[in-house]
């Protein structure tokens, strides 16, 4: 007798166990934005520099100085890789940008922050250095 | 030493048994009764494979040379600095496979996102693929959004 009760008292539970299984198996689905703050940050590292190489070449072109030219360069590129963040949901933030100059040598540090709701990845300080000689 | 008594009255154990054996017909019944319309997951499989096939459109389109290689970098930085934004998206939703279709967005520096090329309304799920493109110290975002043709929900 208390064998058959345990037996159907297993079963009842073995049948809610299982409803509630499939009831809570939804499955989580694929999001394929978990490694976004990863590649925006391999985007930033290699078009930072270049970019603002490319950016203060046009400006000296247009007769900036040198000064003006890196520095008008190295905001237009963080607002412009800021918005670019902004449109694929990683949010890209550049603090502290420093524009220092050694005889043409440009070095610019900025502190940068890119973070989504998966991730934060910081780097501080980020270098670049643009050789005008 | 003293031993438990049995009672002889299982008439309590029966009414046990009954109850248990009710409820779980009950239950059961009503697991059938009741249809809780549970969708299955979709396999992340196939959202992968959509994932894979807008990067597989923008590899290709980035790896063809430019015709001015000299001052671009690839055929879609050199089509994008032309401004001819139609053209590479067409080339890039062409280089989607025959069961994918997809939208093309572009945004050029601080710009917004602006459909180009032949695009048509997303059926079912989409997922959206982003790539930065730069060339002559242009910056765009280019993002194809992709779903099967069809729709998958």
């Amino acid at each position: 007798m208390l064998l058959a009760t345990g037996i159907v008292l297993m079963l009842s539970l073995l049948s809610m166990a299982w409803f509630g299984v499939s009831v809570a198996g939804l499955g989580d689905p694929y999001d394929p934005g978990t490694d976004e703050v990863l590649q925006v940050t391999e985007t930033f590292s290699d078009v930072w520099r270049p970019l603002i190489e490319n950016r203060s070449s046009a400006f000296i072109s247009d007769g900036a100085d040198w000064q003006t030219a890196v520095d008008a360069a190295a905001n237009s590129t963080s607002a412009d890789l800021m918005r670019h963040g902004e449109h694929r949901g990683v949010e890209i933030i550049l603090n502290e940008i420093i524009v220092s100059n050694n005889s043409g040598v440009f070095t610019i540090t900025c502190d940068v922050g890119i973070a989504d709701r998966h991730a934060r990845l910081q780097m501080s300080p980020f270098e670049a250095t643009i050789d005008f000689n | 030493m003293q031993h438990r008594q049995v009672s002889p009255d299982s008439s309590a154990q029966v009414h046990v048994l009954e109850m248990l054996t009710l409820f779980w017909l009950f239950f059961m019944s009503a697991t059938f009764i009741l249809q809780l319309q549970i969708p299955d997951p979709v396999s992340s499989s196939s959202d992968g494979q959509l994932q894979f096939a807008a990067e597989d459109a923008f590899v290709q389109e980035m790896g063809f040379v430019a015709l001015d290689s000299t001052n671009h970098t690839n055929r879609l930085s050199e089509v994008l600095s032309q401004g001819d934004l139609n053209v590479a998206c067409d080339a890039l939703l062409d280089g989607l496979p025959d069961p994918v279709q997809g939208n093309c967005w572009v945004a050029k520096n601080e710009g917004d996102l602006a459909r180009h090329g032949q695009g048509s309304t997303p059926i079912g799920r989409t997922m959206s693929v982003h790539r930065l493109v730069t060339d002559s110290g242009e910056v765009w975002t280019v993002t194809l959004q992709v779903w099967y043709v069809g729709g998958v929900e």
